[in-house]
């Protein structure tokens, strides 16, 4: 059996408070699972594989299938344990070294 | 939609404008709140922003007497109505720029028709998102229907936009975004989806672009120059 392909999403927000991994995790597969249902959400294998709390970035792997569900879902997440907070998609990639690599070139200021 | 009651919070949802990859925004302001939006334009001087109105029609009368109290104050005229017989007059004139397709009512009073007449004259199709921000649950049949409106105007090929209606920094949804949006929940493909932020507005504002000043011409005008009159011979 083939394994599984891999994305790794690098996603920046926006909040008044600052946000727990847990807490941003469970906003993500709460509002994945009202909008694509069990089935997509048994599929999509989402974790936080980093979070830079003062950059407020963090680095969500996800199943290749369903990257783009999960940037929907992403963007459509408002609140968290009563918190408001906003994502915004920066970049994505198939492994976690050439994420790390364009996240360099994105910090790069254009001269 | 910004609240112009809270200066400093419409200036924080303009700033964070570029955090989410927006270069330019209609912003909906009235009559009252117009003056405010002109004078916050001049600092954010990297922004395209647009003052743009929604007229609420009940019929086609009533929206002709709503347009001259507006016309040449907007940048952009848009008009939200229930009734196909509006809608039909809005997509064919050159004056109002987007249909805007905001409850159930409006999204079953858009027909191909009118989808065909927003085509041959470039007038916008508009649906906010705000419903599957705000909305927790029960959401499924409300998608449904506005997936159908959408569909009619893929198939007729009119500009969509999809608009966040944000009233705060924190409401906002990025371009890119609204291309994923539009694939996976509304299944328009992702081609047409990254056009809906960047072609089609700009296709909406070439329409009718003398519509900020009354003093600018319309399309298809010109004023010819004074010629001297012909002596007889």
């Amino acid at each position: 059996m083939k394994l599984e392909r891999q994305r790794y999403i690098l996603i920046e927000y926006l909040s008044e408070q600052p946000i727990e991994d847990k807490e941003i995790l469970s906003a993500l597969w709460h509002t994945f699972t009202r909008l694509f249902g069990e089935v997509n959400a048994g599929g999509v294998g989402l974790y936080i594989i980093s979070h830079d709390f003062e950059s407020k970035r963090i680095i969500l792997r996800c199943a290749h299938k369903q990257k783009e569900n999960v940037i929907t879902a992403a963007s459509l997440t408002r609140k968290t344990f009563g918190k408001r907070i906003a994502f915004c998609c920066r970049l994505t990639s198939g492994t976690l070294l050439s994420l790390r690599r364009k996240t360099k070139v994105l910090d790069t200021p254009v001269k | 939609m910004p609240d112009f009651r809270n200066i400093s919070a419409t200036k924080e949802l303009f700033s964070s404008l570029p955090f989410f990859g927006i270069r330019g925004c209609f912003a909906i302001c009235n009559l009252d709140t117009l003056p405010i939006l002109k004078e916050l334009k001049p600092q954010f001087p990297t922004l395209d922003i647009y003052s743009r109105c929604i007229l609420q029609p009940r019929d086609v009368e009533s929206l002709k007497r709503d347009y001259k109290k507006y016309a040449g104050k907007f940048d952009i005229i848009s008009v939200q109505s229930s009734s196909t017989e509006v809608l039909n007059f809005t997509a064919r004139d050159p004056r109002f720029h987007i249909l805007c397709l905001r409850s159930r009512t409006e999204w079953a009073a858009f027909n191909p028709g009118v989808g065909s007449l927003a085509f041959q004259s470039s007038a916008g199709v508009e649906f906010p998102l705000e419903f599957l921000v705000k909305s927790e649950s029960g959401n499924s049949i409300v998608i449904r229907l506005c997936r159908k409106a959408m569909n009619i105007a893929v198939h007729a090929h009119a500009p969509i936009l999809l608009s966040s209606f944000a009233s705060s920094k924190l409401e906002l949804i990025g371009g890119k975004e609204i291309a994923f949006i539009a694939n996976t929940i509304f299944g328009i493909p992702l081609g047409i989806g990254k056009k809906i932020t960047s072609a089609f507005p700009g296709l909406v504002l070439k329409k009718n672009p003398a519509q900020g000043s009354r003093d600018e011409l319309a399309a298809g005008v010109r004023i010819i120059p004074d010629f001297p009159e012909e002596e007889d011979a």
